[in-house]
């Protein structure tokens, strides 16, 4: 038997991705069903089951990790937020409704303390969602964990946060990296803690094509504003007002592109950084996670959320099928009550539920996939000696991050 | 006959090869010396994980943390079938009393927030707000209204009814009603080609009256017994409480429902049906004090019954809403009252302006 497990070790990845697309899919049908029929309720069980797909078919070691959540948990961990928050956003109404319209200032002041309170939050969300997947993740019967503060967390989360704005993102490799490192130099498995030895010098050439486009929509919305102030002079007289547009245009577009498809490249680079700079003991991870392959991927799903989306148009103006939903083309009228609430649906179909869905099954799927599978781990077995640890786990589930929408999966 | 399998104890990530036998009603699980390692029981065994049923089988015992992974040739069945509990789910850390107990108070405290809190909060909040910004509430709320009932609006005639005759009356009435009942605004009334029985009060001193109105109405006392009453909503309020609970609701809504379901949208639409309308207390109040000023003024409030009377006999959804959930005080009881309070037997307007009134939204 040892001979065996050491061909094993070997021979076979350690590991292992057994998902398949079509199942996931199925799943998300139903969740998505459900979901609706019960006014999005369902969407804590939605959830649950979505994680055990996905935890379920990683295997590590030959054996597969576990989610024991419950959708019950969750529900209950919203209701106790939900009995927070509510409150809280009645008092800001409240708050609100006793400035006058006139004061300019106390009301953008209020919107900036309303927005930094929401991103507080997040963070605070963010990190207490990580504790209890952490806590309901197991692998051979052995519990994850998170521990350290929420408050150093935000803290920390802040500080990086205003950094960045202050230097218009240039600061955000670092604060990515800094943030994780708290993470993980805080996540455990049983007894065996995590580390982390990356540094953030390996984003910042990824990061600069981002950070061009910032600059770029930054110079564009002051340029805009001299624009729409002061006419045509952003670009020299010699172009006219319309040129002028059509320049501004362009340029945002383009900048926006390359910053997307940047955004992506800094994603999967970061991803890499992430994995590869794990350690536990002896134990160290490495990523190699292809670019290509997901831009592939992403340009896939767009393409087919982008013909989904002209199918009804299709239909409509180029074979005539009328679905209810359009105006007629030969006698433009203003549309009826039932034809607009009809098209209302229709986009609130194809923009809450189709598009999501198929982008979580094309692209979502492909990048979960993608991570397990070029992810190498080097002395796996040094995990095998992880203890089971006593500490305390969270009762419910995540809340504030439901209650935000945080988190994806 | 032993079979082999793996083994975690739930104590550390280590992977012991055992092998597993049936014993009584046990399962034994001992590793490769002989030594038994655990006993568990057949009617706890359970699937460790319901959303893989794929080999390798792997199995666990109530909420233990231990696991047993078959050999990936071995489908189980010959284990599987003698566990009567092998598919029970797990119930995670929230037993069900928690379950129970939080559903009821969460049901509780949304019908609380609904019932009590926000009526509470915003008659509170209410007298916070002051006039000048009730006034550009509300002339940005008749702009709004105005611009939906042009999608209403099936005819190329205006949207807003003009007529020079019919105007001057009801703003004349209009201002000496709100000067009797000492309305913080100045009242301005429009009328507007909706085909609807209603008229309305937004925030702010801001009167819609609906054409549909006044097809219905006999007599120009019953326009200016309806707008009385609404000119009561103003000077109590009423409209700006309204607005104030349904921002409340619209949080509420969209809090619960999430933003999976674009929430924000819908919230808006699913508290204006929730807090519409205003209570029975408001309604009651309102028509006592227009009822009032209609008496200082030497104007018969009998038309206005009347008017009511004729409306509710004809609504279906009256008729379907039992009365202590319907907001409005049963048309029979708010008309029995009026009678009551009316003192006077004057007119509103001569024959010739309720003719004006009448064909003002005809042209």
């Amino acid at each position: 038997m040892p001979m065996d497990q050491e061909q094993l070790a070997t021979t076979q990845p350690v590991l292992e991705f057994d998902g398949k697309r079509g199942s996931f899919a199925k799943l998300l049908i139903i969740n998505g069903i459900l979901t609706i029929l019960t006014l999005g309720i369902y969407r804590f069980w939605a959830k649950t089951k979505v994680r055990k797909f996905f935890w379920s078919n990683v295997r590590f070691l030959d054996d597969p990790l576990e989610y024991t959540g419950t959708g019950g948990e969750l529900f209950v961990g919203f209701l106790i937020v939900i009995a927070i928050l509510f409150p809280m956003g009645l008092i800001y109404t409240a708050i609100g409704s006793l400035v006058p319209p006139d004061a300019t200032e106390l009301r953008v002041g209020l919107e900036v303390i309303y927005y930094l309170t929401i991103f507080a939050l997040l963070q605070i969300g963010f990190y207490r969602m990580w504790r209890y997947r952490m806590s309901r993740t197991t692998w051979r019967g052995v519990r994850f964990g998170l521990d350290g503060s929420t408050w150093t967390y935000l803290k920390l989360a802040c500080g990086w946060s205003i950094l960045t704005f202050l230097t218009l993102g240039a600061a955000y490799p670092w604060m990515q990296v800094d943030l994780w490192r708290y993470q993980v130099r805080h996540t455990r498995l049983g007894s065996e803690v995590f580390n982390f030895t990356g540094n953030a010098k390996e984003l910042l050439l990824p990061w600069l094509p981002c950070f061009v486009a910032i600059l770029c929509n930054v110079g564009i919305m002051i340029g805009a504003a001299v624009f729409f102030t002061y006419g045509a002079d952003v670009f020299g007289a010699e172009f006219s007002q319309t040129e002028q547009g059509i320049l501004l245009t362009v340029v945002i577009f383009v900048a926006n592109t390359v910053g997307a498809i940047g955004y992506l490249y800094f994603r999967v680079r970061q991803t890499r950084m992430q994995i590869s700079g794990l350690r536990v003991g002896k134990v160290t991870f490495h990523s190699s996670l292809s670019f290509i392959r997901l831009f592939v991927f992403a340009v896939l799903s767009l393409l087919s959320m982008g013909i989904i989306l002209s199918l009804p148009l299709a239909l409509y103006y180029v074979l005539g099928i009328d679905i209810g939903v359009f105006p007629p083309i030969a006698d433009p009228q203003p549309m009826t009550f039932g034809k607009a609430f009809a098209s209302l649906i229709l986009m609130f179909i194809s923009f809450v539920v189709v598009l999501p869905f198929i982008w979580t099954v094309l692209f979502g799927f492909e990048v979960i996939k993608q991570m397990v599978i070029t992810t190498t781990i080097e002395n796996p077995e040094a995990l095998e000696q992880a203890a089971q640890s006593a500490s305390d786990t969270p009762r419910t589930g995540e809340g504030l991050a439901d209650a935000l929408d945080i988190g994806g999966f | 006959m032993p079979q082999p399998a793996s083994f975690n104890d739930g104590k550390t990530a280590a992977r012991h090869n055992v092998h597993i036998e049936i014993e009584a009603l046990s399962l034994v699980i001992s590793d490769a010396a002989g030594h038994v390692m655990a006993r568990w029981p057949l009617g706890d065994i359970r699937y460790a994980d319901l959303a893989r049923r794929t080999p390798p089988v792997r199995l666990r015992c109530n909420d233990n943390d231990a696991r047993l992974n078959l050999d990936s040739s071995d489908d189980g069945t010959w284990l599987t079938r003698k566990c009567p509990n092998i598919s029970k789910r797990d119930t995670g850390q929230v037993k069900w009393p928690t379950w129970v107990a939080a559903g009821i108070f969460a049901i509780a405290s949304v019908a609380g927030i609904f019932v009590f809190f926000l009526p509470a909060i915003a008659s509170t909040v209410v007298n916070f707000i002051p006039y000048g910004m009730e006034q550009k509430l509300g002339q940005q709320s008749r702009d709004q209204l105005i611009g939906l009932a042009g999608h209403l609006n099936k005819s190329n005639k205006s949207l807003v009814c003009t007529s020079p005759t019919a105007q001057a009356i009801l703003d004349k009435r209009a201002k000496e009603l709100a000067t009797l009942m000492d309305s913080p605004f100045p009242i301005t009334v429009t009328v507007v080609r909706v085909p609807i029985t209603n008229a309305l009060a937004l925030p702010g001193g801001q009167i819609i009256i609906l054409s549909g109105l006044l097809e219905q109405a006999k007599s120009g006392d019953e326009v200016i017994g309806i707008l009385a009453h609404e000119i009561a909503h103003v000077v109590r309020r009423d409209p700006m409480q309204v607005s104030i609970k349904q921002t409340g609701a619209a949080l509420l809504v969209s809090l619960l429902i999430g933003d999976v379901f674009g929430g924000a949208a819908l919230s808006g639409v699913a508290s204006s049906v929730i807090e519409s309308g205003y209570s029975r207390d408001a309604e009651a109040a309102s028509d006592f004090l227009g009822v009032t000023a209609l008496n200082q003024l030497g104007l018969t409030a009998r038309p206005l019954a009347d008017f009511l009377g004729r409306i509710s006999q004809g609504d279906p959804i009256s008729d379907i809403i039992p009365d202590f959930l319907n907001t409005h005080p049963a048309g029979e009881d708010r008309r029995d009252a009026i009678i009551a309070l009316s003192q006077e037997n004057g007119r509103a307007m001569s024959r010739y302006e309720w003719k004006a009134l009448k064909s003002m939204c005809e042209k």
